[in-house]
C-alpha cells in the first residue's frame, strides 16, 4: 500500500489537494467558513452545473477561449515576423530592438486605459491587449533560439550552398524551435492573464465577466467556480502545447529524452 | 592548377596562427596536411572552404569547382534522421536522392541506419554519416578535416578504400587535414608540413609511389620515419633523394 503510493505517478501528488477539499467541504457543512464568503466545494460545482444547464457556461467559455486564441494567433505571428528578423539580421536588430525593449519594459496592463480609449471597449482593445501580452515573450525566445543556433550548424548549411532564406528555413528556424515553442508557453501563459484583464475591463460576457458578476452580486461562488474554469482551461491548453512540443523535439538528446 | 595559395596568413587577435603559406594543387591530386595539434591545419581548411574570409593573402578556386567538405566533428542535423542528413546537400527530385543517399550510407556502412536520429548514433557511426552527406553530392574539390579519427583501424581502413575508390570515378581533388602519417603516406600524392610558430609551410613532399599501394611495405615505413624525424626538426636524418623544397615536385 504504501510503496504504491510512493511509486504511483498522480496518487501522491493528489493527496493534499483531497485531504484539503475534504476539510474544506467539512468546515463550510459545520458552519465554520461561512457560506457568503467562501462556499462549500458541492455548492461551486452545483453553481457550474446550473450554469451549464442553461447553456450561459458554454458561452462564457467559449468566447473566451475565442478572445485568447484570436490575440494569441495574432501576438505569435508579429513575434514570428520580428523575431526572426532580429535575430538574424544585426541591422534589424539595431533598427528594431531598442524600441521593442523599451516597450518591453511597459507593463502591458498599463496599456490598457490607452487601448479603451483608442479603442473603446469592444473586442479589437481585448484582442489587441492579449496580442501585446503574448509577443514578448514568443518575441524574445525566437531572438534568444535564433542567436543561440551553433555557428557549426550555420556552417554546414553555408557547405551546402545555402545562404539567406534557404539558411534560415533549413537550418536556423529547426535549430530554433526548442526556444520557439518554450517561447509559446509562455506566451501562452501571458494570454491567460491578459484575457483576464482584458474581461474584467469591460465585457458583457466571457469568463472574467463572470468574475466581475459575481463580486457585484456578492456572489462567492461564481468567482471561485470561474477561477476554476480558468485553471482548467489554462491547464488544458498548455497540455496541448506540451503535447505538440514533445511530438516536434522528440529527436533532441536531453536528459529527459526517453 | 584546380587550386591556388598564396601567402596565405590568418591572426587571431594578437596571436598570429599562419603565416606565408604557399602552395597549390592541381586537379585530381590527394594532398595531406600534416602538422601538430593546433598549428593551424583546420584554419586553413576553413579558409580554403571560404567559411573564413579574415584571412591574409590569396586564395584561388576556379568558380565551377564545387567544393565538399567534412568537418572534424559529425556536425550533423540532430532534427533530421540519417537519412534525411544525408541527402540534406542534394537538389531536385526526392525520391532520386534518397536512392542515392541510400547507396552511398550503405557504402559507409550505415545501411541498417537511414531511419535513427542523430542522438541515437555512436560517434563513430555519426562520423560515418556526415562522410556520406559529404560524398553524396560528389564535390569536385573535397577538404577533409580529420575525417577517419573517431573510428576503429578496420573501419578507418574500409573508408580510405572508400575515399580512393571515388577519387578514381570523380577525379575529385582532395586535400586531407590528418594527424595520422600512416593514412597520408597510403593517401597522397603529397605531403605538406605545416610547422613553426606561426606555422608555415616546412615541407612540400611528393609521395611517389604508384597505387595501388601496400599498407605496411617497407617504402612508406622509410617514409614515415622521414617525416617522423622532420616532425621532432631532425632536419640531417632525412634522406633528400626523396625530398623535393616547397612548391617544387619531383
Ligand atoms: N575562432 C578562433 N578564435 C581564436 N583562436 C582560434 C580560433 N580558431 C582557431 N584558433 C587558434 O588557432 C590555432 C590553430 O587552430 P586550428 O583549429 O587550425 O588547429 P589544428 O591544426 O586544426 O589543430 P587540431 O589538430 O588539434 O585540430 C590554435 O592555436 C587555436 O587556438
Ligand atoms: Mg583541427
Amino acid at each position: 500500500m504504501w510503496k504504491k503510493l510512493r511509486t504511483h505517478p498522480v496518487l501522491l501528488g493528489s493527496l493534499l489537494p483531497i485531504v484539503l477539499l475534504a476539510a474544506w467541504e467539512i468546515l463550510s457543512r459545520a458552519g465554520v467558513i461561512p457560506a457568503y464568503q467562501l462556499p462549500a466545494p458541492s455548492a461551486i460545482l452545483s453553481t457550474i452545473i446550473t450554469y451549464l444547464q442553461d447553456g450561459s457556461l458554454q458561452d462564457h467559455v467559449l468566447l473566451t477561449v475565442y478572445r485568447l486564441f484570436v490575440g494569441f494567433i495574432i501576438g505569435t505571428i508579429a513575434a514570428i515576423l520580428l523575431g526572426t528578423l532580429v535575430g538574424y539580421s544585426e541591422l534589424a536588430e539595431r533598427f528594431f530592438d531598442p524600441l521593442i525593449q523599451a516597450f518591453r519594459s511597459i507593463p502591458s496592463l498599463a496599456w490598457v486605459p490607452l487601448f479603451i480609449l483608442w479603442m473603446g471597449i469592444g473586442e479589437t482593445s481585448k484582442v489587441t491587449l492579449i496580442a501585446v501580452g503574448v509577443f514578448f515573450p514568443v518575441y524574445l525566445n525566437i531572438v534568444d533560439g535564433i542567436r543561440g543556433v551553433d555557428r557549426k550548424l550555420i556552417e554546414v548549411g553555408r557547405m551546402y550552398g545555402l545562404d539567406g532564406v534557404a539558411l534560415v528555413r533549413r537550418i536556423i528556424l529547426p535549430a530554433s524551435l526548442p526556444s520557439f515553442l518554450t517561447g509559446l508557453r509562455s506566451g501562452l501563459g501571458l494570454g491567460w492573464m491578459f484575457v483576464v484583464a482584458a474581461e474584467i475591463m469591460g465585457a458583457s460576457q466571457g469568463l472574467g465577466y463572470l468574475l466581475i458578476l459575481g463580486q457585484n452580486t456578492y456572489a462567492p461562488d461564481v468567482i471561485i467556480a470561474s477561477i476554476f474554469l480558468f485553471a482548467l482551461l489554462g491547464k488544458l491548453t498548455d497540455w496541448v502545447l506540451k503535447i505538440i512540443q514533445k511530438r516536434s523535439l522528440h529527436w533532441q538528446d536531453t536528459a529527459l529524452a526517453k | 592548377m584546380t587550386l591556388q595559395v598564396k601567402a596565405l596568413g590568418r591572426r587571431f587577435g594578437e596571436k598570429q596562427v599562419l603565416q606565408q603559406v604557399d602552395f597549390s594543387v592541381g586537379k585530381g591530386e590527394i594532398v595531406s596536411l600534416l602538422g601538430t595539434s593546433g598549428c593551424g591545419k583546420s584554419t586553413v581548411l576553413r579558409a580554403l572552404a571560404g567559411l573564413d574570409s579574415d584571412y591574409e593573402g590569396k586564395i584561388s578556386i576556379p568558380s565551377d569547382q564545387r567544393v565538399g567538405f567534412i568537418f572534424q566533428e559529425p556536425r550533423l542535423l540532430p532534427w533530421k534522421t540519417v537519412l534525411a542528413n544525408a541527402t540534406f546537400g542534394l537538389k531536385g527530385d526526392r525520391k532520386e536522392n534518397e536512392e542515392k543517399a541510400r547507396r552511398y550510407l550503405e557504402l559507409v556502412g550505415l545501411k541498417e541506419a537511414e531511419k535513427l536520429y542523430p542522438r541515437e548514433l555512436s560517434g563513430g557511426m555519426a562520423q560515418r554519416a556526415a562522410i556520406a552527406r559529404a560524398l553524396v553530392t560528389e564535390p569536385d574539390i573535397l577538404l577533409l578535416d580529420e575525417p577517419f579519427s573517431a573510428l576503429d583501424a578496420f573501419t578507418k581502413m574500409q573508408l580510405q578504400e572508400l575515399l580512393l575508390k571515388i577519387w578514381e570515378t570523380f577525379g575529385t581533388t582532395i586535400i586531407l587535414v590528418t594527424h595520422d602519417i600512416d593514412e597520408a603516406l597510403y593517401l597522397s600524392d603529397r605531403v605538406l608540413l605545416l610547422q613553426g610558430r606561426p606555422s608555415t609551410l616546412a615541407k612540400d613532399l611528393k609521395i611517389a609511389l604508384t597505387r595501388p599501394r601496400s599498407r605496411g611495405s617497407a617504402a612508406l615505413g622509410k617514409w614515415k620515419e622521414d617525416i617522423l624525424d622532420l616532425l621532432e626538426g631532425k632536419e640531417q636524418t632525412y634522406d633528400y633523394s626523396l625530398v623535393t623544397e616547397i612548391g617544387q615536385k619531383a
